[in-house]
């Protein structure tokens, strides 16, 4: 039904607004109620929330057309007041002042709303009678959806289950809490973070661990005995024990394989083996989620009953975790960012901020591939939070899901974390507005000092399809042949690809000057691919060799490949050839290059022996055994000279083939072979 | 083709429902459990058993508790899919153990099937249920007894299967002759339990047709002085081929037993072409026993309706001790190679 011009759904109820803002400030406090002494009684405290935040949420999901909107509001303020009566029975300091005065402040305005939505009420009511009787009138249950299954990608599921509210770990900490300063971004490779110890102890607390449940861990471990396997009481209970176990194995090998996903630089990606593993994550996927749904018990008599509580069950899992976990945390965010519904958004949220961040770059990477639509609204208010490593997690995530939402990324170009506004100025590439997004990258080119930054902005400019950003990159790469200082090797390098992958037939040379037997200048040669680097390259692997390392002549000798396709693979033990495995023997390539030279037309930039066009980076990143490192670069290459995101490296292996088929079927005859790109 | 399928319902180690019991195979998460029961080397034997069910409920009881859910699934759905009245009395078709077995009593199928009726609650007509003995090729006896009820006026016939090792003293009988997979004799089978049915019928909203059943016999299983090379197994498999074209997907029974595995490898060599996906679905729920034609079929039938068959044609086999084999395929007509499995 088309939506009528004068509906009272266009019109926002100010309490509905209000209530959204409630619920999120209510579950912050919520969050804090972690770090309370161990005395205080979380549980009447977590019941007195819970119910708040149910009655926060009833309010958000009303609507000024419902009958009991003004009564909503009255129980979600009753709620606020009670919730506040509760924490306030607690006197224990700072903590729980800063929390009462929080809680006052929302019922306030809460309060305010009413007079402005009794308003709203009074204009539309004429509109909601008309409106009510037409909806009756074209009103249709909605057919339950089908159970399907995960194939390349993971599916979106409706489960037949209750709404998740206010899932959060309140357990008092054992004798440490994570650090509340603002930190570095952490690097999720970096296990060496400290923790700080700076929690407000009860004095008359043991800080030791004398939790109960550890216990009984512990007990569990050393007295095992199947023959009290929960799976085998009788009944209901029985059938639900043996599911969560079933629903155990399936989590836990999601959270182990999520693992060994990754690749690192030196690995090869190979389609057939990658795509088979990453379904074995789907079918764990769709496996533990198929334990939610309903089945016949064995009691009988048609009793049909509801599977697993598998949102509770993943919850459950990621929070008993002896450890800091990787694994699990990626479990709890793919699978609850696979569950359709707003709720398992924002109880993957809560979780997350509660997480250690050391398992943030694993949640990241199951928020990239999660189906759940809203999962993109929730990272765009993640970025207001006050923590840089919940920010960078999100802006990463948006930028992985192709968001395309750019006012997020105008906000935070002034952040004062070089790693927030180096995500921000990338982020920003993509904006389909392309002149206020260079008009915003624009200070950050001209006065930015942070290197990172900057060269984000750069390739952000590029991708704009602005000439300014490889002029700037050439401009500076010129500089630091005079100056070296003024380039740190990384921020050299990423120019250096960069100016490969996007200069002109003029840029050779100084290509050519950069280049000092170091592997990845060697690299960024074979992708600039002018003819006049061959015999660069060729001293490089010719004695006497100034750079004699094996890595530097293999680099320069997969260079000179790139280049120019000579036949100069090394033959495997299978007796096929490696495409990335290499000759560097002098001589041979010399005698090769003698025969072949003037088929090379030094006006044409070349990959493998033939003109360049993007479909030749598309067809290598297509192709079986590539370096993952090398894949970097081809996905850059493919941004940069496409001017838009077209591959992301996190994404499971069927959506990148699906990607680079569809950005081969759009390039038609655009590029011109051979032809240096244009800005 | 003999007949559509109107419904199914499963349950087994992996699941309470076909489509819990599908998914949890296509993700292999076989777990056999270990039980205080302990086989002749001392060690502990391991089960892969359904839950719900209490270690003391053995025998008969512990079938009807498997096979009523099942039935009940089995059935529900076929009423989804059919306008049947929801009173209709269904006949049922159970293949069951061969007689003999420890766990085996006076007037087993009778007292079953009412057992199951009074369990379900269902509408069921006992008159016109029948079980076969012949354990797993008694599920093709069972079919081809089935489509005889569909071809005398019945508008829907359940067939199914039900089976449990989960009774020590079936246990110790397959200990005794070394039959429990385990440290110490590595070429038995890993016991399980479970039940299915299929629902058949005529319907439009069919899930795929039964279009073969076949029984013969291995006579060499039967003298000891001859060796097993799979004769009737191939002749089964060569049979079907001719009809229904290559075996594009064949499910077997093989439990782990070398003389089984043998055979069939023998017959595969001999009537496979190499691109046929094989699958061993006990390697995920344990020997199933007299359930596993059942069992495979409503997951093979399930995997089609989620889009992740193998083939246009499922082709299951099944082999007894006593000599017999048998071999069921299924049909799904609207398969599309367009998914990966």
């Amino acid at each position: 039904m088309k939506p009528l011009a004068t509906s009272p759904r266009q019109k926002q109820s100010p309490a509905v607004r209000q209530a959204r803002l409630a619920r999120d400030v209510v579950e912050e406090i919520l969050l804090g109620v972690k770090m309370l002494p161990r005395r205080v009684d979380r549980p009447k405290i977590v019941q007195a929330f819970e119910s708040t935040l149910i009655a926060l949420t009833d309010l958000a999901a009303s609507s000024l057309d419902k009958s009991d909107h003004l009564d909503l509001l009255t129980e979600a303020r009753g709620r606020l007041a009670g919730a506040r009566a509760v924490l306030a029975s607690h006197d224990e300091g700072t903590r729980v002042t800063t929390m009462l005065e929080r809680l006052r402040a929302v019922e306030r305005a809460l309060e305010l709303s009413r007079e402005a939505t009794i308003d709203a009420l009074v204009f539309v009511q004429s509109d909601v009678l008309n409106a009510e009787l037409a909806r009756r009138g074209l009103e249709r249950l909605p057919e339950p959806e089908a159970f399907g299954v995960s194939f390349g990608v993971p599916r979106l599921f409706a489960l037949e289950r209750d709404a998740l509210r206010a899932n959060v770990d309140v357990a008092a900490p054992s004798h440490y809490i994570f650090d509340e300063e603002l930190g570095a971004i952490h690097d999720p490779g970096d296990t060496t973070e400290a923790f700080d110890s700076r929690i407000e102890l009860d004095p008359e607390e043991d800080t030791l661990d004398h939790d109960d449940d550890a216990v009984v861990r512990r007990l569990t471990l050393l007295g095992g005995d199947d023959l009290e396997h929960p799976g085998m009481v009788s009944g209901v209970a029985g059938e639900l024990a043996h599911l969560e176990r079933i629903a155990r194995d399936c989590m836990e090998e999601i959270g182990m394989l999520s693992n060994m996903r990754r690749l690192r630089d030196h690995e090869r990606f190979r389609w057939p083996a990658i795509q088979r593993f990453e379904q074995r994550i789907l079918n764990d996927l769709d496996a533990l989620l198929a334990m939610a749904t309903p089945f016949y018990s064995c009691v009988g008599h048609e009793a049909r009953v509801r599977g697993v509580d598998v949102l509770d069950a993943v919850l459950r899992y990621s929070r008993d975790s002896p450890a800091i976990h990787e694994g699990r945390a990626f479990a709890r965010a793919f699978v609850l960012g696979c569950v359709a519904g707003e709720d398992t958004v924002r109880a993957l949220v809560l979780a997350l901020k509660q997480s250690h961040p050391q398992t943030h770059a694993a949640q990241a990477r199951a928020l990239s591939i999660a189906k759940n639509p809203a999962i993109d609204a929730a990272m765009r208010a993640l970025t207001t939070d006050e923590d840089p490593r919940l920010v960078a997690l999100a802006l990463d995530v948006l930028d992985a899901r192709a968001d395309g939402d750019t006012v997020t990324a105008l906000q935070l170009l002034e952040h004062p974390h070089p790693d927030i506004r180096a995500r921000a100025a990338r982020a920003l590439g993509t904006s389909r507005d392309r002149d206020a997004a260079l008009a915003a990258l624009q200070p950050t080119l001209d006065e930015e000092i942070e290197d990172q930054v900057w060269v984000a902005a750069v390739e952000a400019a590029i991708m704009l399809r602005s000439a300014e950003g490889v002029r700037l990159a050439r401009e500076r790469l010129a500089e630091a042949l005079e100056e070296p200082e003024i380039l740190g090797a990384a921020t050299r390098t990423r120019l250096m690809q960069v100016l490969a992958v996007t200069g002109g037939a003029q840029d050779g040379e100084l290509l050519a000057e950069l280049y000092l037997g170091d592997r990845d200048a060697a690299t960024a040669l074979g992708f600039a691919g002018h003819v006049q680097h061959v015999d660069v390259l060729l001293d490089a692997i010719s004695p006497p060799t100034v750079f004699a390392g094996p890595g530097q002549l293999a680099a320069a000798a997969d260079a000179l490949v790139r280049i120019t396709g000579a036949p100069m693979q090394r033959v495997r033990h299978d007796g096929d050839r490696d495409f990335y495995d290499v000759h560097t023997d002098h001589e041979r390539w010399n005698a090769w290059w003698d025969d072949n030279r003037k088929r090379f037309d030094p006006k044409l930039r070349y990959r493998f022996g033939e003109p360049w066009s993007p479909i030749a980076t598309i067809d290598e990143l297509l192709r079986d055994e590539v370096p993952h490192g090398l894949r970097k670069l081809l996905a850059l290459e493919l941004d940069l000279t496409l001017g838009r995101r077209t591959i992301h490296l996190s994404h499971l292996a069927a959506a990148q083939e699906r990607s680079l088929g569809r950005a081969r079927a759009s390039l038609g005859d655009d590029f011109e072979p051979g032809a240096w790109p244009r800005l | 083709m003999i007949a559509d399928v109107i419904g199914l319902g499963a349950r087994g180690p992996l699941g309470l429902s076909t489509l819990q019991l599908t998914l949890g195979v296509r993700a292999h998460k076989k777990e056999p459990r270990s039980l205080r029961q302990r086989d002749r080397f001392g060690q502990e034997i391991g089960i892969c058993f359904v839950g719900g069910l209490h270690p003391s409920l053995h025998g008969r009881r512990r079938l009807e508790a498997l096979a009523a859910p099942a039935l009940t699934e089995a059935v529900m759905d076929a009423r989804a899919r059919t306008e049947v009245a929801d009173d209709y009395a269904i006949p049922i078709v159970l293949a069951l153990p061969s007689p003999g077995r420890p766990d085996d009593e006076d007037e087993l199928g009778d007292k079953l099937i009412a057992g199951i009726r009074e369990h379900s609650g269902l509408a069921i007509d006992v008159g016109r249920s029948m079980v076969v003995r012949r354990d797993q090729p008694g599920f093709a006896h069972a079919l081809l007894l089935g489509a005889e009820i569909l071809a005398g006026g019945a508008p829907l016939v359940a067939v199914g299967g039900v089976d449990s090792y989960f009774h020590p003293e079936v246990l110790t009988w397959l200990d005794s002759t070394y039959r429990l997979a385990s440290l110490k004799a590595v070429k038995g089978f890993i016991p399980g339990e479970g039940a299915a049915f299929i629902v058949l019928g005529r319907s439009k909203n069919k899930l795929a047709s039964l279009t073969r059943v076949d029984i013969a016999e291995e006579k060499s299983d039967l003298d000891e002085d001859e060796p097993n090379i799979g004769l009737a197994l191939t002749a089964l498999l060569a049979q079907a081929s001719e009809r229904l074209g290559d075996h594009g997907w064949v499910i077997n029974d093989c439990n782990g037993e070398r003389h089984r595995r043998t055979e069939f490898d023998l017959a595969g060599l001999r009537t496979l072409v190499y691109d046929t996906h094989v699958d061993s679905w006990v390697d995920d729920l344990g020997d199933v026993g007299a359930a596993s034609g059942a069992l495979f079929s409503a997951i093979a039938i399930k995997l089609w309706q989620l889009e992740c068959g193998h083939a246009k044609n499922a082709v299951i086999t099944l082999a007894s001790e006593l000599g017999d084999r048998g071999l069921v395929a299924w049909q799904n007509e609207a398969f599309s190679e367009g998914h990966p499995s």
